[in-house]
């Protein structure tokens, strides 16, 4: 184990090149996170599109008809937290807010299940993060950007690290 | 001989790790401390966090085990032999304190569960019942957050107003400032003597001196400061001092409050139980004298015979006057090597301290910079410290900090540099 396996290649290149960086203007969900451990603050915009139609609702139960349409993130934070956030813009544009729990659940999973057999393979570069699980004290650092997403999904603005709701801890539920 | 500004005695005894020339001995040091010979992720451990808490010497690790092993027994309760045994050990190191913060009395010396529960002790016994809506209590910009929330508490139980010390932009408090902020309404001081986020040594002879003055209470978190420099509570007159065992070498668990007898005894206990009475009917209990009268219930008996021991180790074993002279050489040593980083900051400039040194490094947040230290073996704290609005006040929300201590060496400091310069290669 290495400081490079930790902090890889694609990690580093979020952290210096944050993708989908700075505040929207006009957007229906916001929400700002904090890490009162470290001081990490990000802040999360985005809006969604109503696709209508019912035929998907019945696939994909929670808020099918709604698509995140775009996403920007600001944050003053650690390397881990910022390209968290980048990556986290990029994987969760365009789907359905449905797919996106999905998404966040199975990727909450990733980076905590010590038995590397019965996680499943995140999409894009969140396969980068694959050694955070060795790493307890810097989990929250990953996953502060998405609590932060399902905080504003739930219209609630502020959310820290050391809150139970919206469990980081993969399988729990949302609220 | 005066170092940190403080007199240190020289002791001339023959000690334990000794070079020829009386000299501290470092590896000999070391090597009395088993965790050091742990590696960590393949490498040698770099122990740079001695601020958070201190690693323990064979004495007290075989201290502890000694009283499970051969004497485990209550104290105060039993007459047979174990429970005699017991009860002198741990009446012993009250002793062993007293002389050690040089108290007049032993049983100005309490037995706390470390720097935190002494503090609120003091706030919710001593402070609250003298409170009144509009009152202040003066604490400084420096302090943990352990000084600083229970006061918040009281202010907000009674009415009362918390008024901060102001500091300059090396670290140190304003001495006119503090002056100035103390009047009539000022009914309680509580402040370190030694920042555990940026090392400042605060002129706390002054501070007590200034306090004492205006007839104001004073309580001295002494957490970062007893395994630095010897206390002296006959020439400063705090009413309070407080520390924890487990940032002297000592176990965790286990702190300890100085209060002056007339204090202590205008006190009311916080917590009732077994051991600080006298008589108990149903109809009405009589308190025991102090100290026992603040010591509910059964304490931490092997962890306060191993700071006994602890105690020796540091005052016997090495000496204040060698930890003296050898850390300044290393807070020297290091704060050059670090200056030379480009690109790195020292927060906290203040002319005394001891070693500890807080820094930030450009375009690489202290949490990245302890991850990656970590994985070359050397561990440093990042964060804020529990001193939130210290960092504030330095504009960073949070600093990496190396906490150096007698177990160190030259090596150590060779080990940082040489991670951080592998750091900035990474994040380049
Ligand atoms: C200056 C200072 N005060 C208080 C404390 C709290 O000590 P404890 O957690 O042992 O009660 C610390 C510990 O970090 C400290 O450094």
């Amino acid at each position: 184990m290495s400081a490079s396996e930790l902090y890889q290649r694609v990690i580093l290149d979020h952290n210096r090149n944050p993708r989908n960086y700075g505040e929207l203007t006009q957007f229906d969900y916001f929400a700002r996170g904090f890490n009162p451990i470290c001081g990490d603050r990000l802040t999360v915009f985005f809006s969604v599109e109503n696709r209508g139609g019912n035929e998907l609702q019945e696939i994909e139960a929670f808020r099918s008809h709604e698509i995140l349409s775009q996403m920007r993130f600001i944050s003053n934070s650690c390397a881990l937290c910022r390209a968290s956030a980048s990556i986290m813009t990029e994987v969760l544009t365009g789907n359905p807010i449905g797919k996106c729990l999905n998404i966040f659940q199975d990727f909450m999973d990733f980076i905590q299940t010590e038995a590397r057999d019965e996680v499943k393979e995140p999409i894009g570069d969140l396969k980068a993060f694959s050694e955070i699980y060795r790493f307890p004290a810097r989990r929250k650092c990953v996953s502060l950007p998405w609590k932060t997403f399902v905080a504003a999904l739930n219209q609630h603005h502020d959310v820290t690290t050391e809150e139970s709701n919206y469990s980081d801890q993969g399988k729990g539920t949302i609220k | 001989m005066k170092v940190w500004g403080i007199r240190i005695a020289m002791v001339d005894s023959k000690r334990k790790y000794s070079n020829s020339d009386g000299t501290l001995n470092i590896q000999s040091l070391r090597s009395d401390f088993p965790v050091l010979s742990r590696s960590i992720r393949g490498k040698k451990l770099v122990y740079l966090d001695n601020a958070a808490t201190a690693l323990k010497p064979l004495r007290v690790i075989e201290s502890l085990e000694r009283y499970y092993r051969q004497g485990t027994a209550n104290i105060h309760r039993g007459v047979h032999l174990l429970s005699e045994e017991a009860t002198t050990a741990y009446e012993q190191v009250r002793d062993i304190v007293a002389q050690f913060v040089q108290a007049s009395d032993q049983k100005e010396i309490i037995f706390t569960s470390g720097t935190t529960a002494g503090i609120n002790l003091v706030a919710m016994s001593f402070v609250k019942p003298m409170l009144s809506p509009g009152d202040e209590i003066l604490i400084s910009y420096l302090e943990h957050h352990a000084n600083i929330v229970p006061w918040q508490m009281l202010c907000e139980q009674t009415g009362a107003k918390l008024k901060i010390m102001p500091i300059s932009e090396s670290g140190d408090i304003d001495m006119d400032q503090c002056q100035a902020m103390i009047n009539s309404k000022t009914k309680f001081m509580s402040v370190s003597w030694v920042s555990n986020a940026i090392g400042t040594v605060n002129p706390i002879d002054d501070i007590v001196r200034l306090a004492n003055g205006a007839n104001i209470p004073i309580l001295v978190d002494a957490a970062q400061a007893v395994a630095h420099f010897p206390v002296n509570l006959q020439r400063l007159k705090a009413d309070f001092l407080v520390f924890s065992g487990h940032k002297l070498f000592g176990p965790t668990g286990v702190g300890v409050l100085f209060g002056r007898t007339h204090h202590l005894e205008s006190m009311r206990p916080i917590f009732g139980g077994g051991d600080m009475i006298k008589t108990v009917s149903f109809e009405k209990t009589v308190y025991a004298d102090i100290p026992a009268r603040f010591e509910a219930g059964t304490p931490p008996i092997a962890d306060v015979i191993a700071l006994g021991e602890a105690i020796k180790f540091v005052t016997d074993d090495i000496g204040f006057d060698r930890i003296a002279i050898y850390e300044d050489h290393l807070l020297k040593l290091a704060t050059t090597a670090l200056r030379a980083v480009s690109g790195l900051r020292i927060i906290g400039n203040a002319k005394i301290k001891v070693p500890v040194v807080s820094f930030i490094l450009d375009n690489i947040h202290a949490h990245d910079i302890g991850s990656i230290l970590d994985q070359h073996g050397v561990a440093v704290r990042t964060g804020h410290h529990c001193a939130e609005p210290l960092l504030k006040f330095f504009g960073v929300p949070a600093t990496a900090r190396a906490s150096f201590s007698i177990i160190n060496d030259e090596q150590d400091v060779e080990a940082l540099v040489r991670s951080l310069l592998k750091a900035k290669e990474l994040f380049a």
